[in-house]
């Protein structure tokens, strides 16, 4: 008994030690920024908002006095990133890479989320937005987007391989369903890559991938693109051929993964128009769009302002799907 | 140009003094972050990668990677046997006799074997690699959620017949346990959150190292701390550091057939390192003269898993550099690294970029006799680390545990987690429950419950699709035989019992 | 004392039918030709039902058996999951360096009875070793604490 209670008040007082010892001053208001800048990436390494994340920091240290660390804060669907980010302090110090994808403006609404997409960010700028890309497998025989929408109709279904049931992917299936009157199956996969895989090895009709998942296999012969669902075509070759979802008809919100950058809200004004400043010369750099280009990721820069509001647009545009396809839940 | 001259090409490019070191360095660091629990290959490969950028050959930096890679695999084997951790779900089996056989004081043969094992079936897959890649590539691609499915329920049944303990009961609530685990998390297939309490950290569900160091790290560690005073608990009568030459002959054919195992097992994409750690051990006791050895400490049963593991993460690499498909997270990284050096993984990468694609396979000949340089002489060190006073070792297995663990996602939760599974580890130990099949079904769970309804999806709801599918029929038929099999046996157990 | 096996058996059928009563609640068990979510957990919590029921009717009902911690056998690993604990909750606050000191030092006090001086020596060089591994060598990016610049 008495050893008991040794152990616990020897707890207890090395527990306040520390404790006190946590208790330094913190950072004084000198010119930002003074130390290193976390880039939070939500995702493990080695995707695309990761490989963006470290050529942006790779290139940044030209133009910012200090480095730019990217960190992977991964799980949850990349929701835990996210909270960290967002309730982080709004110094400056603390970024998210990745803001506008599916997470801030699909899960929300199937999703119960620790963080308000919308009102806890601030955005900070858009640097890419990947769409997707309508792919048959090699073997099929379609080779417009039209026979392949015929062929929907009288075969009752397609099959189209989409990443996780709920994302951005699989709402991009749906509403291609719901708009061209064809019954949509998306095959919920782990990931873009995972669907790309089935894909190509035939397991389903047809395939959303990202340009940079498919580029390899479509010139390889084994994919065979129909469309791509920004509002203007691809640029990049083997891209350029490929018609946009928009010139069928359709009229809405383009469908693509966006990467922006956002910072907790309450970040003052000036640390965002310094970093939309800084973001914005690393975008134009000559090394940065190299790099860009070799990944296959498009440059599609947008300020602050705009993007703020284009996120929270794309937000409501897709809400309004969810609920006309029943797939919201919040 | 064939495959010998692409070969020769490859070996000159890569026998020049940065390449090697390069190499070097990258089996160095494989090596060391297979050894401590929690860290991966793939975090180590993400945070070298702003220093590459300074390489300007593409070839140095994915033999350097490359090099972690299967660095890894070989140093994940120290800490199952010595340990009793795994560092990743193919490492369970080796845990199952190579920790046994540490506590018996023969930890020095166990990690012999399992280096000179892996040396062999590393360089089997590379050979294996250099010759016939593209058309076992395009056999994996006819593997679609069906074929999985069959795959992993011979896996979850193979699993079941690893039930060494006395109650098979107690086995299959494990597994029970371990399925409904993998359940918990955002289902991809349906959209729905299952299971999580609405708590953030596990909407992704349960990570694989949380699961595996709370179940065997923390509850051994728990367990052993009962004891009044920490002693010894890993034999301190180290008898010999190298295998006898009986061990030797038994573990050949082991070796050699984990190697096939793993080779061919290694190329399906995601799951291939779990089934072939699990069918080549499950392969060696039945082929086993007396089956009951293993799990008392047989050297096969560390022989097999750990070549097959090998083979395996030498051939994950077929489709990746045949048809820019990555496997697993490790080769996403690489497949990552060559993208950013303009590279791009593919059929055509042998005709654009031979040099590279050439370079990395001589570097695998290579990095597998650098390995085995590195490894064989470490055991003597590992061998003298034991003999640290346990009170201390204590101590730094669970720092280690507790940072490894933090270090796959910087996210508190897990070390938590980590902390819980490890209690409830430890309580159900002391009811004679056993972790491993848990971990075997927490891994296949997903797998075989994803691919059966994704297969029904696309096949519009017939169940004839898994027996219309070739492979998948084949599978499934092998998978009925055991079961009859194990059935029978244990028919004539009870039986003999009675008697 | 009621048997443990008995009790552990218990909160295991209890258990199985909460995931039993999820799984056809709150998830659906079929959806267009396939398995719903909770088709899977279902099947498993009826599994576990049966398991559990028949592990609770084949344990012993004897009440004489060996207490799961003789000796007061719970203390040291009572001791080392508080210490676990702490850890998780003092790391990202007060960093690596300083909760690894702490941790390291208060093991060695409590649960090995060691010396104050062995354990700052000890504790020292293992904060240290860490640091130059996992920061230096490795570049994991644990937090400062308060060692942060």
């Amino acid at each position: 008994m008495r050893r008991g209670n040794f152990s616990l008040k020897g707890l207890l007082g090395v527990l306040l030690i520390v404790t006190l010892m946590s208790l330094l001053p913190s950072e004084s208001n000198a010119a930002y920024p003074e130390k290193a800048i976390e880039l939070v990436v939500p995702n493990p390494p080695g995707g695309s908002t990761d490989v963006l994340a470290r050529l942006v920091s790779k290139t940044a240290a030209k133009y910012v006095p200090q480095p730019i660390v990217v960190i992977n804060k991964a799980g949850g669907s990349e929701v835990i990133g996210r909270e960290y980010v967002a309730h982080a302090k709004p110094d400056g110090y603390t970024l998210l890479m990745g803001y506008g994808s599916g997470a801030d403006v699909v899960s929300p609404y199937n999703m119960k989320l620790p963080y308000d997409p919308l009102t806890d960010f601030k955005a900070i700028c858009r640097f890419s937005a990947h769409p997707y890309v309508l792919c048959v497998p090699s073997s099929s025989p379609y080779s417009t987007f039209e026979e392949l929408v015929d062929a929907a109709k009288k075969k009752g279904s397609l099959t189209i391989a989409s990443a996780i049931k709920g994302s951005l992917s699989d709402l991009c299936s749906q509403v291609l369903g719901l708009r061209f009157e064809f019954k949509a199956v998306p095959i919920g996969f782990s990931g873009g890559a995972e669907a790309v895989t089935n894909l190509v090895g035939g397991q389903t009709d047809a395939g959303l991938g990202h340009p940079s998942e498919v580029v390899g296999h479509i010139k390889a012969g084994r994919l065979r693109p129909l469309l791509v669902t920004s509002k203007e075509r691809i640029q990049i070759s083997p891209f350029q051929g490929i018609p946009s979802l928009f010139e069928k008809g359709y009229d809405g919100p383009e469908f693509a993964a966006v990467k922006g950058v956002g910072a907790p809200n309450g970040v003052s004004d000036d640390i965002v128009g310094y970093l939309e400043e800084k973001f914005k010369l690393v975008s134009e750099d000559q090394e940065f769009i190299d790099g860009m280009n070799q990944v296959v990721q498009p440059i599609l820069w947008m300020g602050a302002k705009e993007f703020q509001a284009y996120v929270a647009d794309l937000n409501t545009a897709y809400g309004k799907y969810m609920r006309e396809l029943g797939m919201a839940k919040y | 140009m064939n495959s010998i001259q692409g070969l020769l090409n490859g070996f000159s490019n890569v026998v020049t003094p940065t390449n090697l070191s390069f190499t070097f360095i990258g089996c160095l660091l494989g090596t060391i972050i297979g050894v401590l629990p929690g860290l991966g290959p793939v975090a180590t490969m993400a945070l070298l990668l702003p220093l590459t950028y300074k390489i300007s050959s593409p070839t140095t930096t994915v033999v350097m990677m490359a090099g972690i890679y299967y660095g890894a695999m070989y140093g994940g084997s120290t800490t199952s046997i010595l340990l009793n951790i795994p560092g990743e779900a193919a490492s369970v089996i080796t845990c199952i006799d190579g920790h046994e056989m540490a506590k018996q004081g023969k930890a020095g043969p166990a990690l012999g074997i399992a280096a000179i094992g892996s040396f062999i079936a590393g360089t089997i897959s590379v050979i294996g690699l250099t010759f016939v890649a593209p058309p076992l590539a395009e056999i994996a691609l006819k593997f679609g959620p069906a074929e999985y499915f069959s795959l992993a329920t011979l896996g979850l049944v193979l699993a079941t017949y690893l039930i060494s303990g006395k109650s098979v009961i107690k086995g299959f609530i494990m597994v029970i346990f371990g399925l409904f685990l993998g359940t918990i998390g955002l289902d991809p297939v349906s959209g729905s959150m299952r299971f999580t309490l609405d708590i953030p950290a596990l909407y992704g569900g349960i990570d694989f190292v949380t699961l595996a160091m709370g179940f065997f790290g923390i509850a051994e560690m728990l367990t052993n701390l009962e004891k009044q005073e920490s002693i010894q608990v890993i034999a301190t009568k180290i008898g010999r550091i190298y295998p006898t030459l009986k061990e030797w002959a038994d573990s050949l054919m082991a070796i050699l057939r984990g190697s096939f195992v793993g080779f061919f097992l290694g190329i399906l994409p995601g799951g291939g390192g779990v089934m072939a750690s699990l069918l080549s051990y499950a392969l060696e006791k039945r082929l086993s003269r007396h089956p009951e050895r293993f799990g008392k400490g047989a050297i096969e049963g560390v022989a097999a898993p750990e070549s097959a593991n090998n083979a395996g993460a030498t051939s994950s690499f077929i489709p990746l550099l045949t048809l820019g498909i990555p496997g697993n997270t490790s080769i996403a990284m690489i497949f990552a690294v060559l993208l950013i050096a303009g590279i791009q993984p593919g059929p055509f990468l042998i005709v654009e970029h031979p040099e590279v694609f050439w370079s990395v396979i001589a570097s695998m000949y290579i990095g597998n006799v650098m390995l085995l340089a590195l490894n064989l002489p470490l055991i003597g060190l590992w061998v003298q680390l034991l003999k640290i006073p346990y009170s201390l070792l204590a101590t730094i297995i669970s720092l280690l545990c507790l940072i490894g663990v933090y270090s796959v996602q910087n996210n508190i939760f897990d070390v938590i987690f980590m902390i819980i599974f490890g209690v409830v580890g430890y309580l159900l130990r002391k009811f004679d429950f056993e972790a491993g099949p848990l971990l075997l079904a927490f891994v296949l769970g997903p797998i075989c419950e994803r691919s059966l309804v994704r297969a029904l999806m696309i096949s519009e709801g017939k169940i004839s699709v898994f027996l219309t599918r070739p492979i998948s029929a084949v599978m499934l038929s092998i998978t009925a035989i055991l079961v009859v099999l194990s059935v029978i046996d244990s028919i004539k157990r009870s039986k003999s019992q009675n008697m | 004392m009621l048997p443990k096996m008995k009790v552990l058996a218990c909160s295991l059928i209890a258990l199985s039918v909460v995931i039993i009563f999820h799984s056809i609640k709150v998830l659906s068990l079929y959806a267009s030709n396939a398995p719903g979510p909770g088709f899977f957990p279902f099947l498993l919590g009826i599994a576990l039902l049966c398991l559990s029921t028949v592990l609770l009717f084949s344990a012993s009902s004897n009440l004489d058996e060996a207490p799961l911690w003789p000796h007061k056998s719970w203390v040291r690993p009572l001791q080392a999951v508080i210490l676990f604990i702490l850890f998780a909750l003092a790391f990202e606050h007060i960093g690596c360096i300083a909760t690894i000191f702490a941790f390291s030092f208060i093991w060695q006090y409590l649960i090995e009875h060691r010396k104050v001086l062995y354990n700052i020596i000890v504790s020292f060089a293992t904060s240290i070793f860490v640091y130059v591994l996992f920061v230096v060598l490795l570049k994991v990016p644990f937090p400062m604490g308060i060692f942060s610049r």
